[in-house]
């Protein structure tokens, strides 16, 4: 089966959200920090009534650390604890794996981006949503 | 006829927070001059002593033990617990609000650190978060 992936960009790096967990890309609601919360959270997205944690783009690998409630848009990606929003800068839009080339990359990247792809000469980050919850929750 | 009830909205720093009006006996609005600093408490989180209906309550500032960067504190909510009334300071008083309008929210699982919390819910008014302040955690807690 071909996979389909949605493909942002945040400071000028880019990542990849399998489709299947892709809800959906917000550049409305309203952003707020939250005291208390664990290291590498932003905050909260409001969004339709619902709260929505928001990450901070530290986990983002490439990307400095504070720029998860400035960011213009919201990547929301399903996980097993609910709704997760990444920021974003960009939308690329949504492309079919056949479309993209696998990259190797010597670099060493954390375990939840261990996959990249190429689209149109630009490099994507694909992000594995189990892996990165759990490292999450259990860091 | 029955009473609507209502919240207090107010903020410290930029966090909004809310609490159920019963809880609350009185606000003081620039107190900063009021406040006998004689009577400071870092470990508990106690900033002064304030003069109120013949009585001496502690200030407590949450604003340090939240982790919100320094900010202009000059009103004190004046709250009841079963220790006796106590001060919170706070930065700016929004107003009071009907509880019926707001949708309370559990704090999702991502957004829960390990450790003392004074706030278990948000609740949602006017699309703007707000969390609610659990005041026996908040009193409570300031060790």
């Amino acid at each position: 089966m071909n996979r389909k992936f949605g493909l942002f960009r945040l400071a000028s790096c880019g990542y990849a959200v399998p489709l299947d967990r892709l809800l959906r890309v917000a550049d409305c609601g309203f952003c707020a920090t939250l005291p208390l919360i664990p290291d590498g959270m932003a905050g909260m997205l409001v969004l339709d009534g619902e709260i929505i944690p928001l990450l901070d783009s530290n986990w983002l690998p490439g990307v400095e650390v504070g720029q998860g409630l400035s960011s213009g848009f919201k990547v929301l990606v399903m996980t097993e604890y609910g709704p997760l929003a990444l920021p974003a800068d960009l939308t690329v839009g949504i492309v079919a794996e056949n479309r993209c080339e696998r990259v190797s990359s010597a670099q060493e990247k954390p375990t939840f981006f261990s996959d990249s792809i190429s689209y149109r000469d630009n490099c994507y980050q694909v992000l594995n949503a189990d892996l990165f919850i759990m490292s999450l929750i259990r860091p | 006829m029955e009473a609507i009830a209502r919240r207090l909205l107010f903020r410290i720093g930029t966090v909004g927070f809310c609490l159920d009006l019963n809880e609350l006996i009185e606000i003081r609005e620039k107190i900063a001059d009021q406040i006998d600093a004689r009577q400071f408490d870092q470990q508990l989180s106690i900033v002064g002593a304030l003069s109120f209906r013949r009585t001496i309550i502690p200030v407590i500032n949450l604003a340090d033990k939240l982790g919100i960067p320094s900010v202009d504190l000059d009103v004190v909510l004046v709250l009841n617990s079963q220790e006796g009334n106590w001060g919170l300071l706070v930065s700016q008083v929004e107003g009071f609000f009907p509880a019926s309008e707001m949708i309370d929210h559990p704090i999702p699982r991502l957004l829960m650190a390990e450790g003392w919390r004074c706030f278990e819910h948000i609740a949602l008014y006017a699309g703007k978060p707000y969390l609610r302040l659990d005041l026996s955690a908040c009193y409570a807690g300031v060790d």
